[in-house]
């Protein structure tokens, strides 16, 4: 018996523990100052919809395109505030501020792939054909990929330009209908980027013309590499850049869209930029000192909006009644964890248009009782509140808002049925509008103000399906058209006041926060400032030599 | 034996159509059309309407349908996803490579480990060692995988930061994913960093490995323990022992051989707990494989994705049991017997 029990420790000697020994031997690799590839690894909360931000409002898709792989006209500096040269290096208006010439950047190299090399270089063509697309409805391109520009249609794009017009290879004009104080600010919107034509005839002689929203060319500072769907997506630096290559081997973005999850892969060194953080999880971010949590006042908006054709919702005393017996302060500690301001107007506090003095909708259920009692709804009614589970910049957890508020409701007899779907599930049934009341919001891309109104309550905005109140009004289409005619600050700040106060009493939509504006990065990545209109950008991020210092800092 | 073969196949057949009609139902039953349900075509056009009413008798009584949603299914069309778009079939390549690899792993790992364990605690049976044994697998066994997962994260990944917590390998790594299994797709790549991405995708795979690896192992060990102590204590084993034959070739040449018979085919019972782990695994560490896959589906209400991975996943059990059962049958003239005496 002893030889047997010896025979089996001989066993166990030369088999598990050599097993084990092995992979404590691997263990700790992970975290030395050794790097692994290098490059820098950003964890991103969701797939992009498409490679071209020119067909979509949602910020995932513009983060994982807009300032990667393309490049725009003229560029929105958001540290001074004002617009700068982009693929245009200089540029002016004219006296009545309707024609707009660009003088274009030579020697810029489009990006090239499997299926296409570029044999020249950008010029007005490419400008020429990328806003085309988009305004003239008989253009080759205008119906590929679906045939919408929400932002353009928002912005009243195709309306507003009378015509493009390429005065020669680097130098255009674009002549606009009427004045635009906000045109300059739309061409630096993150959506306005610039495509290549001479990939676009390619494509359209062999009939795959889908394939340059899928297959991106650009001039960005990134080409795309490959992408995984809800995987990955991996760029490599355009060594020709026309603004410097990249100092960066690689980028990958890492598509988790669960927000502890990426925490933890930040935590553990998998991931070094994170999108999104969530509210609760900044006291753990705060107290690693390898992590660096940027914080800015976010140009955004959650908002609780009314499908005003379905009644009760028809009558503003049933959405003022609501909107006294909503806790906004509530929302903001439960669902925000304070990181957020409550939202008197769609506007917030920061833009120069704000109006601090409109009447407020105090919390007192008391008194939407005696309103809804006003409309004969005293003895309440049933409601519908539509929302998604994906988290977002301007509300982290919808539908814990939407529980929140039906609990709140269910104060004045309002019954609550919340309905959810996935994000695009979600946006593809919003359009034929069955909602009563859906939750959702707005991050503004540029500085103006025009960026709160007309994309969200402008007629265009309607047909486009930016606008979720299924109202719009000839009298605020009017103000906004008169407010961005002018370049007055002065007199433009009039005209928003006042629509603002319009809003405030009809409410078609219940203003509910505006969310501070988050991104966690590893201490040792720099040249990533935070853009509070969302959108990021990773042509000047480098990883500083100081990998190590990870080490230690436990 | 070949009469047993055939009796098999049939139970097995018969098995697989009452699983594809309780998935068929299943698709009736969910809210939404049954055309959308079936094919995960949504908005379908007239024109795809028409042919999905074609390919799937839908004009006809239920038990065309169920006729023709077997015949699609095992022709390998799993519809589309809802979410994705992409043919199921497509994405379950995809995603299985991930969890093979996981289990094969966890497999060994518990097979290392019980097995050994188990032969000490039959041989040192009633002794500190047993106990000990019995103990450990008895803790071990107790131990719910989510929350070992979590523990593990909490620990090793973000308190003492020396393993990731997610993934099967850092994205810096450019992998082309040849085969679906890491290490072998690393072995088939040009990278330069060849050596690191290995230790990289090791690291990633030692706590879930070893998370899913606990259960198996504890099963291993008293499977391994009962079925060796009971051959230890058969009168052929006396008879051996006093022909002064060495305790080594008892145990290796004599007692364990016939020991492997209840072991394997109850280990191959456990199967369904492997995969049932495996799927609370690859959701801890988000690991990219079927469970994760199917739980997202059930999040996201993806019905055709959800019942492509009921139909795989209680496949796989099936043709595994009966697998194993023929191939002990096959090995086990023993076994044979009583099956052809009892029938």
């Amino acid at each position: 018996m002893y030889l047997m029990i010896n025979s089996v420790k001989f066993f166990l000697k030369y088999s598990i523990l050599p097993f084990f020994l092995f992979l404590a031997g691997c263990e700790p690799n992970h975290m030395d100052g050794e790097r692994v590839a290098p490059g820098i690894v950003y964890c991103s909360e969701g797939d992009p919809t498409t490679f071209n931000p020119q067909l979509t409002t949602t910020g995932t898709t513009t983060d994982a395109t807009s300032y990667q792989l393309y490049n725009r006209l003229v560029e929105y500096d958001p540290a001074l505030g004002s617009i700068m040269p982009g693929l245009a290096h200089h540029w002016h208006i004219n006296e009545n501020g309707k024609i707009y010439t660009f003088y274009l950047r030579k020697e810029v190299p489009f990006h090239s792939n499997k299926i296409f090399t570029p044999t020249r270089h950008f010029n007005a063509d490419d400008v020429l054909f990328s806003f085309n697309r988009i305004i003239d409805s008989q253009h080759p391109y205008n119906q590929v990929s679906g045939g919408t520009y929400p932002f353009f249609q928002s912005v009243g794009f195709s309306s507003l330009i009378e015509k493009i017009v390429k005065v020669h290879p680097h130098m255009i004009t674009i002549h606009l209908k009427e004045k635009d104080s906000s045109f300059l600010a739309n061409l630096a919107a993150n959506f306005a980027v610039i495509l290549s034509k001479e990939y676009g005839d390619q494509l359209l002689a062999s009939q795959t013309p889908a394939k340059i929203d899928t297959m991106p060319i650009g001039t960005g500072p990134f080409y795309l590499d490959s992408y995984f769907q809800s995987n990955h997506i991996r760029y490599k630096p355009n060594k020709s850049y026309w603004g410097g290559a990249p100092t960066i081997e690689q980028l990958v973005f890492d598509i988790t869209p669960k927000s502890t999850n990426r925490i933890a892969k930040l935590l553990t060194g998998d991931c070094d930029v994170s999108a999104l953080p969530q509210s609760s999880e900044l006291e753990i971010l705060r107290r690693n000192l390898n992590l660096e949590l940027q914080i800015q006042t976010g140009f955004n908006v959650s908002y609780f909006a009314f499908n005003l054709k379905k009644p009760p919702f028809d009558q503003p005393k049933v959405r003022q009644a609501i909107a006294h017996a909503i806790n906004k302060r509530a929302i903001i500690e439960a669902v925000y964890y304070g990181s957020a301001t409550e939202a008197d107007s769609i506007l917030p506090p920061l833009s120069w248009a704000y109006n601090d003095e409109l009447t407020q909708y105090k919390y007192n259920p008391e008194l939407s009782k005696q309103l809804l009692a006003e409309v004969g709804l005293g003895q309440g009614f049933e409601m519908d509140i539509w929302t998604s589970p994906v988290q977002r910049i301007y509300n982290p957890n919808a539908i814990k808002t939407a529980e929140l508020l039906q609990g709140q409701l269910a104060n004045i007899g309002v019954k609550v049925n919340i309905i959810s779907y996935g994000w695009s599930v979600f946006l593809g049934k919003l359009n034929s509008y069955e909602y009563d009341s859906v939750l959702l919001g707005w991050t503004a891309d540029n500085a103006d103000p025009d960026n709160f109104f007309r994309p969200i309550f402008s007629c265009a905005a309607l047909a486009s399906g930016s606008n979720r109140t299924n109202w719009c009004s000839q009298e605020l289409d009017q103000l906004f058209t008169k407010a961005i005619s002018s370049t007055n600050q002065k007199d433009r700040t009039a005209v928003y006041h006042e629509v603002l106060e319009k809003l405030n009493v009809q409410l078609p939509l219940i203003p509910i926060a505006h969310a501070l504006r988050f991104q966690v990065k590893n201490r040792s990545i720099t040249g990533m400032p935070l853009n509070p209109y969302g959108g990021i950008a990773f042509a000047k991020s480098r990883r500083s030599a100081s990998a190590g210092s990870r080490i230690g800092a436990q | 034996m070949w009469f047993y073969i055939v009796r098999r196949f049939n139970l097995f057949v018969l098995t697989v159509a009452v699983l594809y009609f309780l998935v068929f139902l299943m698709l009736v039953a969910l809210p939404g059309d049954l055309a959308t349900n079936i094919s995960g075509q949504q908005q379908a056009s007239p024109a795809q309407l028409a042919e999905l009413t074609q390919t799937y008798q839908l004009d006809k009584n239920w038990f065309n349908q169920y006729i023709s949603f077997i015949n699609q299914r095992i022709h390998g069309n799993f519809g589309i996803s809802f979410t994705t778009n992409q043919p199921i079939y497509d994405e379950i390549l995809k995603f299985l490579p991930a969890t093979i690899e996981l289990c094969v792993y966890a497999t060994l790992v518990a097979l290392i480990v019980g097995f050994p364990l188990g032969m000490l605690a039959a041989i040192q049976s009633q002794k500190p060692a047993d106990f000990m044994v019995l103990g450990v697998s008895l803790i071990g066994y107790s131990i719910p995988v989510f929350w070992l997962g979590v523990i593990a994260i909490m620990y090793f990944g973000l308190e003492l930061q020396w393993l990731p917590v997610a993934g099967r390998l850092n994205l810096l790594y450019q992998i082309e994913p040849i085969t679906g299994f890491t290490l072998i797709d690393i072995w088939l790549s040009n990278l330069e960093y060849k050596q690191l991405a290995y230790r990289d995708a090791f690291a990633h795979l030692v706590m879930p490995t070893l998370t899913l690896a606990v259960i198996p192992a504890t099963m291993v060990m008293r499977i391994t323990r009962t079925a060796v102590r009971e051959e230890l204590n058969a009168n052929y084993i006396k008879a051996s022992q006093s022909r002064g034959l060495s305790p080594a070739t008892i145990m290796f040449r004599h007692a364990l051989p016939n020991a492997m018979q209840p072991i394997i085919s109850q280990l191959s019972l456990q199967l369904s707990t492997l995969l049932t782990s495996a799927m609370v695994t690859e959701v801890i560490f988000s690991w990219p494989g079927i469970g994760n896959w199917l739980i997202d589906a059930i999040y996201q209400r993806d019905y055709p994705v959800i019942s492509a991975g009921l139909l795989i996943c209680a496949g796989f059990i099936i043709l595994v049991s009966v697998l194993t059962d023929v191939v002990l049958i096959a090995t086990t003239p023993k076994r044979r017997s009583a099956i052809d005496g009892s029938s």
